[in-house]
């Protein structure tokens, strides 16, 4: 069995290797693997020390000259610190970036609620041109590099760390599943979570979001009806985290008795009255 | 009336009237920075955006501040973006407070504070190892002096020495009162005068601004602070609280317009 994080950033180096084009800006994170290959990255690789805000609009300045960057550092503080950076220099700028948060949900329980990334995830997925993005073993690590290569998509990456399963999952537009039981589905997110589901939910069928996307909705227009039983368990707060997440493509994809006339994911460019913008932009 | 004058004093016209037309937008700060601005692109120091990625580039952090920008611009290029400063905030139109990159002369969506020079240390690291030429130049202002990623960014692009120079627009007002009376800045000042390749101008004064391009033309970072008047140009405007984002009435835009044709 190998460590999720050092197969993360075994991809992340060769990509590094391959592609002199791609930066890797840690925020004072260390990781075993990129020391071991410093001399073949070392004009690729910055230590910007402990700042956040500047590390991610550093990141959009190198992307809008065509970097493809990797900003590294503990979740709880790149995702929340420095979200403004983030909303404003990568996702409206439209300069896309890729940000690495070591810990998903309780990876740091001795650490206290700081270290705790439970309350992130719908706040990071609310983002348009953008994907929450939490692999879990080796296969997904390679799915996690295929989507930041997507074009104009701006990733949050969660790396939880130790040992992965070595088992065989499908994939369908963005979760990784095993069917056992078609009426019966837990979902969750992560390395240590799908260790526990898997133990505690021997009959049901089992889904682990890799990542957030529109498409995700596919999903379960194609395995999910009126008649499944759901259960979410996830190292993630109620509202605001896989709960909340699924609960909505739930009701967008069932029809629900909530109709939607919110906004479609996407910033507005254009000067309006705000009657107008709202007019022309809620959900028909 | 130098061609200097005559060109800022045009830009300022524009400012009022579309500001005056629109019924909304930030005036002080965009009066303050003019000069400036006007300056960097009439001599080429910065380069006009215009879809493509430029070699000479220009982050304007202080992104309410756009519609000095737009009029600069619009004037270095002979009117060709008239529209985008006549529609400046009026339905429709894409121009507007805190321009994003459809808009001719910005590259870089701003208006949150505090970003500009992390942009810029971006760009300028990208130059530096694609091997590129070009300077980068953000215009950033004393308020922005309060954000902490301003001091992240300014100790990065030191560390790194990127040719980035940041222009801090010292007009001495933030949103609500004069910057000193909320949270002072003169000892961030003092501090980067004493430990930045640093350059104290007056922002207005012509002879002290062509100062900026030879400075800039060192390599590695460096600083200017460029000493301006909130309002600048328009008597009844300057250091005015009122003028930071207030419109001007019928008989005020008389008033400006007087003093600027």
């Amino acid at each position: 069995m190998a460590d999720l994080r050092d197969l993360f950033f075994e991809e992340l180096v060769q990509k590094m290797k391959d592609d002199k084009n791609t930066i890797l800006l840690s925020v004072d994170m260390g990781s075993q693997i990129v020391n071991q290959n410093m001399d073949f990255i070392k004009n690729q690789y910055f230590n910007v020390g402990v700042s956040e805000a500047n590390a991610i609009s550093m990141a959009a300045g190198l992307s809008s000259r065509g970097n493809e960057v990797f900003v590294y550092g503990i979740s709880t503080f790149i995702f929340n610190r420095p979200r403004a950076q983030i909303r404003h220099d990568s996702i409206i700028g439209n300069n896309p970036i890729n940000i690495i948060g070591s810990g998903d949900g309780l990876t740091y329980p001795q650490d206290g609620p700081s270290h705790h990334s439970v309350d992130d995830f719908v706040s990071l997925s609310s983002l348009p041109k953008s994907s929450l993005i939490i692999p879990f073993d080796k296969e997904s690590v390679k799915k996690t590099f295929e989507i930041c290569n997507e074009k104009n998509l701006t990733t949050f990456i969660k790396l939880d760390k130790g040992q992965v399963l070595d088992e065989q999952f499908n994939y369908n537009n963005g979760f990784y599943f095993k069917i056992k039981n078609n009426k019966q589905w837990v979902f969750t997110t992560g390395k240590e979570s799908m260790n526990y589901v898997e133990d505690k939910y021997k009959d049901h069928s089992i889904a682990c979001l890799l990542a957030t996307s529109p498409k995700n909705e596919l999903f379960f227009k194609e395995y999910i009806d009126h008649n499944t039983k759901i259960i979410v368990d996830d190292e993630t707060f109620t509202y605001g985290g896989l709960f909340s997440y699924l609960a909505t493509i739930h009701a967008i994809t069932l029809n629900n008795n909530i109709v939607n006339k919110t906004f479609n994911n996407e910033f507005i460019q254009e000067k309006y009255n705000r009657e107008t913008l709202r007019n022309k932009y809620e959900i028909k | 009336m130098s061609d200097f004058e005559a060109a800022t004093k045009k830009i300022r016209l524009d400012i009022v009237s579309a500001i005056h037309r629109a019924k909304k937008g930030h005036l002080g700060g965009a009066l303050s920075c003019v000069d400036v601005l006007y300056y960097l692109y009439s001599e080429g120091i910065v380069d006009v955006f215009e879809n493509e990625k430029t070699i000479n580039t220009f982050v304007l952090s202080k992104g309410h501040s756009s519609l000095a920008l737009l009029a600069a611009v619009n004037f270095i290029k002979q009117n060709k973006y008239k529209d985008f400063v006549d529609n400046f905030n009026l339905d429709g139109s894409l121009s507007g407070n805190n321009c994003s990159e459809l808009v001719p002369g910005f590259e870089f969506h701003t208006g949150s504070l505090g970003h500009g020079l992390g942009l810029g240390n971006g760009v300028a690291l990208s130059k530096k190892l694609n091997n590129e030429k070009g300077k980068t130049i953000v215009l950033s202002s004393d308020g922005e002096l309060h954000e902490g990623s301003t001091l992240e960014g300014l100790l990065f692009a030191q560390q790194h020495d990127l040719d980035v120079t940041m222009i801090i627009d010292n007009n001495g007002q933030i949103c609500e009162n004069f910057t000193n009376k909320v949270v002072s800045v003169n000892k961030m000042i003092d501090f980067l005068e004493t430990n930045f390749n640093c350059l104290v101008i007056d922002g207005h004064n012509y002879s002290e601004i062509i100062k900026i391009k030879p400075f800039i033309n060192q390599s590695g970072f460096k600083i200017i602070i460029s000493n301006t008047i909130k309002g600048k140009g328009i008597s009844f405007m300057e250091s005015n609280i009122r003028w930071h984002h207030s419109v001007p009435n019928d008989n005020e835009y008389k008033l400006a317009k007087e003093e600027l044709i």
